[in-house]
């Protein structure tokens, strides 16, 4: 019962509740229904168009994005709520390039509302705890302009989803750094490498293979204030359904 | 300190220290937990309890009475603080009254809805993890409401729809004769997802089956036990026309898939020779390559969480074979109807054979004929194309019918962008794993017939198999063969396509098989389909009353059309 009174935690914790009231609460094993990351709002997108659409929907749930011609990255500064400095009316100019959804609760469904759009060149998707192989597949919509993928840390993904990659034909840079659940990392970083000739692999570390079966040195045991800093910021994530990143790289 | 307090609306909040919670909770030997409150004599019964080690994390537990009899709350306590709220309750006694004096503060207010689907779910997720623990394959029941024949895919979908809808109200057993599945077409089967098909209905269901597979999370997930997860490699299927006929159908076909929402690209032979340079491409005319959606994946790990799903929600399985059918004659229409009465004959049991040789029958209301390549035969046994004329002169025709898969070893192949290709003549390879493994296999373009073993025959690698291939595939001129296997399909051998729904005769025999092979990956809809038709007398989601047992009478059949023959 323990890992039901944990997902308990997640999806309803008493200490949120003022801000988790609008949510139907319903205890199913599913967290989608009850993620506002995921419900597609077609009237965004009439009123504001593709771009601009999908600026927001990344933008309000803590993500970033960066429009052709314009240089600075427009961040998220308060969860939920969208900055000013975003149009929120149609507005002729504003062509989407990079999406930076790292760190969110982007999941499968979270891609109905990121229609392709042609001018699409940067995707990181880092850290996000929901992606795995099936939304690795529903990439393939935006195989024909995407040009960096970035999907270090993604907990869920496995080799599988990375073999998908194959249809991403314009694919420049890939990084799967520090992915828990691939195996044979540089095998797949390899054969990605050769079935996509334009691209470049990053993250992996070739190195570690040949080394293997040399005195190596023992992991240093983790300090238990290290320790509890780390189960103390997980309750809070969980408490608070948000992410607490250990680091954030953008480009 | 433990205190309550009343309050006009209907909740009242009861507060309890933390300490005193952990120290005071105790098993009964009627199986509930008991909290003793310190300062009260009375107790609260608690049932379906959870508890955490208290470091600040939500504990929830249900109340079902205290002091009152007609108190029936739940309560939520929460925080390191020590405060219970408890919603939806009952007339108050006097004691309670008392005790609102001595009140203390209150928590957060929980919703009356919220809290009584909380309390219904949490009693329903404990009594299915207590139906895990206990179940074990079961005697053969004397009666069952619905009887499923037949643990495969098929059955097991079928049971995990059907008792998902009421779990309690009805009683659901599954007859396996070999729970190993050493002879089923779902595990010797390759377990491929497509939507590349020409039927709108079959395309519907493998895009519903997708989603399915998707959220298996969600749908086949069990509280507390590991997540299920099927290894489910993506990688489209590739289907390619030499001649005009097949482009024509690929190009139907194509219009048929995109307008149902698969995604599916038409490929000329320039875009294939640049995208799979290690394939022939000069005599193809077109090429059909799904996009996403479309894979492969293992069938034992489907099967599994399957079978868990089915065992916490309370399907009973039971091992043994079934040998027969019990039926009795009904007496229908009026006796004062011109002529004579009607009999007809009603299924009223099944007998089963149990492993120690005694046959036991088994009432049912409801029979589902889900036995894969030898539905036929169960079919027959209950009487279905046994007599010469009549309703019951037609059979289910479906038979076994054998098919080999090869593995060899190419070290130059195809690396990851291989996907499923199937050849037009009906050869198929895909790779397996990374390391260089392909797996193949082709339909039998002569004599096919009903087969009873699983001896594998080498010659058809080397004389039909091996040619098609090195010709598509010039690298694998150079192969391995590495080892192979038979298994059945449950091969329709009158259109090759699924039979769903109840035999015309006897209304309460459902069947759900004949899909001669690309069954597994539709197991999900046909699953739903089925249970929405039992329940609800018609199809919900997907309507699939064309592939009615009706058709063989009608003698109309629904041939799917490919560039292709499998």
């Amino acid at each position: 019962m323990y890992r039901f009174v944990r997902y308990l935690v997640q999806q309803n914790s008493v200490l949120n509740w003022p801000e988790t009231a609008s949510i139907e609460p319903r205890i199913t094993i599913c967290l989608m229904h009850n993620n506002t990351a995921t419900w597609w709002n077609p009237e965004r997108e009439q009123f504001l168009g593709c771009d601009l659409a999908i600026a927001h929907f990344i933008i309000a749930r803590g993500g970033a994005v960066r429009f052709c011609d314009i240089d600075h990255w427009f961040e998220c500064e308060e969860y939920g709520k969208v900055p000013n400095t975003v149009p929120n009316i149609y507005h002729d100019g504003y062509k989407l390039e990079a999406i930076d959804a790292s760190n969110t609760n982007i999941m499968y469904c979270s891609f109905d509302n990121i229609e392709p759009v042609p001018t699409l060149k940067y995707l990181n998707l880092s850290n996000c705890k929901y992606i795995d192989d099936w939304c690795l597949d529903r990439l393939s919509s935006y195989r024909q302009s995407v040009e960096f993928l970035d999907l270090s840390g993604c907990p869920r993904i496995t080799e599988r989803g990375l073999a998908t990659l194959h249809k991403m034909s314009k694919l420049k840079r890939l990084r799967i750094e520090n992915m828990p659940k691939v195996c044979d990392t540089p095998l797949i970083g390899l054969m990605l490498e050769e079935s996509l000739p334009g691209c470049i692999v990053d993250g992996v570390d070739y190195d570690t293979n040949l080394n293997e079966g040399v005195d190596q040195q023992p992991e240093a045991a983790e300090s238990f204030e290290n320790y509890e800093k780390k189960l103390l910021s997980a309750i809070q994530s969980e408490m608070t359904g948000r992410y607490f990143p250990t680091s954030n790289i953008r480009f | 300190m433990a205190s309550l307090r009343h309050l006009t609306s209907r909740t009242r909040y009861l507060k309890l220290s933390n300490l005193d919670l952990v120290r005071s909770l105790r098993n009964t030997s009627s199986g509930t937990i008991v909290a003793k409150l310190t300062n009260r004599s009375s107790y609260l019964n608690i049932t379906t309890p959870v508890v955490i080690p208290s470091n600040g994390c939500l504990h929830t537990l249900a109340v079902n009475s205290y002091s009152c009899p007609s108190y029936s709350s739940l309560c939520k306590y929460s925080g390191t603080q020590g405060w219970f709220s408890c919603a939806r309750s009952y007339s108050s006694s006097k004691s309670s009254c008392n005790d609102s004096e001595k009140a203390d503060q209150l928590t957060a207010e929980v919703t009356d809805t919220y809290v009584d689907e909380m309390k219904d779910e949490l009693r329903q997720m404990a009594e299915n993890q207590k139906r895990i623990k206990e179940q074990v394959e079961c005697e053969i029941p004397r009666e069952t409401d619905f009887v499923v024949i037949g643990g495969g895919s098929f059955g097991m979908s079928v049971a995990y729809w059907l008792k998902k809808r009421h779990p309690d109200g009805f009683s659901l057993t599954v007859v396996e004769r070999d729970p190993m599945h050493s002879q089923s077409c779902s595990t010797l089967g390759l377990a491929s997802l497509s939507q590349q098909f020409s039927v709108p209905e079959t395309i519907k269901m493998s895009l519903f089956s997708a989603e399915f597979y998707r959220s298996m999370r969600d749908h086949l997930g069990v509280l507390d036990l590991d997540p299920p997860d099927i290894n489910f490699n993506h990688q489209g299927y590739l289907l390619l026309a030499a001649d005009k006929k097949g482009e024509d159908i690929l190009h139907r076909n194509h219009k048929t898939q995109i307008d149902l929402g698969a995604k599916v690209e038409l490929m000329s032979p320039n875009m294939l020779k640049a995208k799979f340079p290690w394939l022939k491409t000069e005599d193809l005319l077109l090429g059909s390559y799904g996009l996403a959606n479309e894979g492969w994946f293992d069938p034992w790990l489907y099967l599994s969480a399957l079978k868990i799903k089915c065992m916490s929600l309370g399907v009973k399985f039971t091992k043994g074979e079934v040998i027969g059918f019990d039926s009795e004659d009904k007496v229908c229409g009026s006796s004062t109807t011109a002529g004579a009465i009607q009999r007809r004959k009603e299924l009223m049991a099944v007998k089963v054979k149990a492993d120690n040789g005694k046959t036991y029958p088994m009432k049912f209301a409801v029979c589902v004929n889900c036995a894969g390549p030898w539905s036929g035969a169960v079919a027959a046994m209950a009487g279905i194309g046994t007599e010469e004329t009549g309703p019951l002169s037609i059979p289910l025709p479906v038979e076994p019918r054998k098919r080999f898969v090869f593995v060899f070893h190419c070290p130059d192949g195809p690396g990851i962008n291989m996907p499923m290709l199937i050849d037009p003549t009906g050869t198929f390879v895909r790779r397996e794993g990374l390391g260089g493994h392909y797996i193949c296999g082709a339909s039998p373009k002569g004599e096919d017939k009903a087969a009873t073993d699983l001896d594998v025959d080498y010659e058809f690698f080397e004389k039909e198999v091996w040619p098609v291939l090195a010709d598509r595939v010039p690298v694998f001129n150079n192969l391995k063969l590495k080892s192979a296997w038979a298994g059945f399909y449950d091969y329709n051998y009158f259109d090759q396509n699924l039979v769903i729904g109840n035999h015309p005769y006897f209304r309460n025999f459902m069947m759900a098989t004949g899909c001669s092979g690309h069954g597994v990956q539709q197991s999900p809809a046909i699953g739903q389909a089925l249970a929405e038709y039992i329940i609800d007398n018609e199809y919900q989601t997907i309507d699939l009353s064309r592939f009615s047992f009706d058709r063989f009478l009608t003698d109309s059949p629904i041939c799917e059309e490919g560039p292709y023959i499998i």
